[in-house]
């Protein structure tokens, strides 16, 4: 029986990767001016972005559906395959209910796991990579499942932002820690912690901001593995990256793009890394 | 006219009359949103998830032919649940399809057919989220399941009842979620299932007014406050609170009399539940504010202020809860009050998250009760104060000592203070932000620049009275006939380099032009440095600044 690894677009990860890990991922929705698009289907980041400044409503998303759910899981049991399913952290998204949900209405219980990351972005792409490498020569689902449950500390995330605003007008950060940014120019740094987003650090220029990015990776290494990604500036992710390499080789670091469903609440000009530590 | 039963045509059409009200509402169900997450999109959420239901139920039970109740309501379902969008689009698609369950195989709509239709709407619903909680729209759509058999009655008059009882449940909804009661408002999805309920009943009742008027569900337009909801106004909900209700009486000072018609206007422009009453000698103050301090300083610069009560209604209200009567601080556990002057570094302090302001600095020293007062008024369970001045310091300290919840973070000046501040993190223990934030003080370097009031010799600079002086972190180390100039060689003598960010904080007799002119030639002569900025009123610095 193969396991196969299920997750939604949210994990960022980049196709090549995807493919090669024969990885399922079920777009999310975003919906731009009332029109509804399969995040990386139907709407590519570059048209995204470019609306996200543009549009006249500020964009939404929403998590994919109960049967988006059943359809891929019944799909890949039916076969008769095992299935992890790892989703955005269900302190920001109510994906994990939909997942919930369709297992219920399927009655699958011995082979499908279900795994809230607590995470988001290529970090939980990271989570989602690991999972499928274990996948690959694991043997019984709920095994790897635990496994994959137990590293889940070892994957962070950091992200430089240009504004907290879309993150703020999208619910996804409390007011309180979303506190500062707006009357002095503060390019805030968030790292994901507990399955949400919390100011770290708020530097007073985007230059400060990548500088700090590399510092506080620093303290996490050594990496297993590493990732930069960007929304809009792919100039400064390349900065980025080549300011990681003490840390891993360039050909190891993984380039990634906030997608439409990130790019909603990360806003144009962040940056950010994910790695998952050394642990044994 | 009685109408005893509905058919197939008629339920889709009444639907799609609903879908319509609720695009009619969609802007105030969106903006109502602050639970569970407060992003704004429940209006469109379930409406796309309407869309998707009629356009479904058009595209199974199409026009010209007859199509039985069972087969619309069962599109309906099909539709949404295809097309559900977020967690109240998924409720809502568990809803119809609990509706079609209970007229599967029904060729019209009875009366008698209602109640079990919407005790499985019900049932579905509940089912369809892991936590079900209270306050939603679930419990509207639940209220509604109470809808009982009544052979009196026909269809119309049992949905219009439908439709009485979910209004009633709605407006209950902010006592069970206190979110809501906090934001004033009601729950967004189930005024939503209000609407559509609304809607149906107009076109089955053929938009009979007598039994409808979908135009009092305007009165959800507007929260507790008194204020109309709207998309802005969302971000302002989420974290307004009830306030502390403060009582005061102004007394003039010997020979400025008082204007009540000013100090009426200006709380009713700044507070809630305004009265004020008195005299030209005397005035009596009843307000609700969030912010006592600023409206005490505001009544404290027209006279004294007497007999002052201050009550944290966020307390109270917790208190009537849980039946606790024991005085008990308010939510916040960790409260951030700096000292300073001028309506732009007040501005300042407050948008970046600070529990108020007060009112002092240079000529305008706050005493060590009113930092006793303005800490207790937050009702946080530890304060920490940021002086921003050398000479506020020691009040400041001594507040400390009183109060063993006062913690000060020694900043000398603004510019220390805004570093301190950028480090404050409002989750962090007080131990842990003292520490950071007195650390972060220290990394900034402060720029002061003051008219002479007398001629001076100091530190070898020789200065006649009026010229400008500047400070570099506390030592006087330039002087001109302009506070630009006097500025521009402070700044020199603190040696900038290109990765060097410059803060300026203007004064309040800076006009834009100056300040834009000032920025300019900084930037000209060093190349690559960042000037921010800030017009911060302050009345007695004509500069201040921050060199990091």
């Amino acid at each position: 029986m193969t396991i196969r690894i299920v997750t939604d677009s949210s994990c960022d990860l980049p196709s090549n990767l995807i493919n090669r890990h024969g990885i399922t991922v079920l777009p999310c929705y975003v919906i731009v001016d009332d029109e509804t698009f399969k995040d990386g289907v139907e709407i590519q980041a570059d048209d995204f972005y470019s609306r996200l400044q543009t549009g006249i409503r500020t964009p939404t998303t929403s998590q994919p559906t109960p049967s988006d759910f059943q359809e891929v899981y019944s799909d890949l049991i039916g076969r008769g395959d095992q299935v992890i399913s790892i989703h955005v952290s269900s302190k920001l998204s109510g994906t994990l209910n939909s997942a919930e949900q369709a297992r219920n209405s399927l009655g699958f219980s011995n082979e499908l796991e279900i795994i809230d990351s607590k995470l988001a972005s290529i970090p939980m792409g990271l989570a989602v990579l690991d999972a499928a490498i274990m996948a690959d020569q694991g043997r019984d689902v709920h095994e790897v499942a635990s496994k994959v449950r137990q590293r889940l500390d070892s994957h962070h995330g950091l992200f430089a932002l240009d504004t907290l605003e879309y993150l703020q007008k999208g619910g996804r950060i409390g007011k309180a820690r979303a506190f500062m940014g707006s009357v002095l120019n503060v390019k805030p740094i968030l790292r994901l912690q507990d399955g949400e987003a919390y100011p770290v650090e708020r530097p007073r220029s985007r230059d400060r901001a990548l500088k700090r990015l590399v510092e506080l990776t620093q303290q996490l290494a050594p990496a297993r593995r590493l990732a930069v990604i960007h929304s809009t500036d792919k100039d400064r992710m390349a900065e980025l990256k080549e300011s990681l390499t003490e840390i891993l080789p360039a050909n190891q670091i993984i380039e990634s793009r906030f997608g439409s469903t990130l790019g909603t609440y990360i806003g144009p000009d962040a940056i950010g890394i994910a790695i998952t530590q050394e642990t044994d | 006219m009685t109408i005893d039963e509905l058919e197939g045509q008629e339920l889709r059409t009444a639907f799609l009359a609903a879908t319509d009200q609720l695009e009619e509402f969609r802007d105030v169900v969106n903006a109502l949103n602050v639970f569970p997450v407060p992003d704004g999109d429940t209006g469109t959420n379930m409406l796309l998830t309407m869309r998707a239901a009629i356009a479904n139920a058009w595209q199974e039970c199409p026009d010209g032919q007859e199509h039985t109740v069972g087969a619309v309501s069962l599109s309906l379902a099909k539709g949404a649940f295809f097309g559900a969008r977020g967690n109240s689009g998924v409720i809502l698609s568990q809803f119809l399809k609990g509706f079609a369950e209970a007229l599967s195989g029904k060729k019209t709509l009875t009366s008698k057919d209602l109640p079990l239709a919407f005790k499985l709407a019900s049932d579905w619903a509940y089912k369809s989220v892991g936590n079900p909680v209270e306050g939603t729209m679930l419990t509207v759509i639940k209220s509604v399941a109470k809808v009982v058999n009544c052979s009196s009655l026909d269809l119309v008059e049992l949905w219009r009842s439908a439709y009485i009882t979910a209004q009633e449940a709605l407006e209950h909804t902010p006592e069970q979620l206190s979110i809501l009661r906090e934001s004033g408002v009601v729950d967004s999805g189930g005024l939503g299932v209000v609407v559509l309920i609304g809607g149906v009943l107009q076109s089955i009742s053929h938009n009979d007014s007598a039994v409808v008027d979908l135009s009092q569900l305007d009165r959800f337009r507007v929260n507790t406050y008194g204020n109309p909801i709207t998309a802005e106004s969302l971000n302002s909900t989420i974290d307004q609170r009830w306030g502390f209700c403060t009582q005061f009486v102004i007394s003039n000072n010997q020979c400025n009399p008082l204007d009540l018609d000013q100090i009426r206007s200006h709380y009713q422009d700044t507070a809630l539940s305004t009265a004020v009453v008195g005299d030209n000698r005397n005035v009596r103050v009843h307000i609700h504010v969030e912010e006592p301090t600023a409206a005490v300083a505001y009544a404290e610069s027209l006279g004294s202020v007497t007999d002052l009560h201050i009550e944290d209604m966020d307390s109270q209200a917790t208190q009537f809860a849980t039946g606790d009567h024991s005085p008990e601080p308010n939510g916040l556990a960790l409260a951030l009050l700096p000292v300073a002057q001028g309506k732009g570094l007040a501005q300042l302090f407050q948008d970046s998250g600070c529990a108020g302001v007060i009112e002092g600095g240079q000529t305008m020293n706050p005493s060590v009760q009113q930092i006793l007062d303005s800490a207790v008024s937050t009702g946080a369970i530890d304060v920490i104060i940021l002086p921003n001045h050398s000479n506020i310091i020691l009040a400041a300290k001594q507040a400390a000592a009183a109060k063993t919840s006062i913690h000060v973070v020694p900043t000398e000046s603004i510019p220390q203070g805004v570093a301190a501040l950028l480090a404050f993190n409002p989750e962090g223990s007080w131990q842990e932000n003292v520490k950071s934030m007195s650390s972060a003080m220290s990394k900034v370097v402060s720029v002061e620049i003051i008219n002479a009031s007398r001629d001076v010799t100091m530190n070898g600079v020789t200065i006649a009275e009026g010229q400008y002086i500047g400070f570099l972190d506390g030592e006087l180390v330039a002087a001109s006939n302009s506070p630009e100039m006097a500025l521009q060689s402070t700044l020199g003598t603190a040696g900038l380099n290109a990765d060097t960010i410059v803060t300026v904080y203007c004064g309040a007799d800076k006009s834009v032009s100056d300040a834009t002119q000032l920025t300019a030639e900084l930037e000209a002569e060093y190349p690559g440095i960042q000037v921010d900025l800030v017009f911060g009123g302050q009345p007695n610095h004509q500069y201040l600044a921050s060199i990091e």
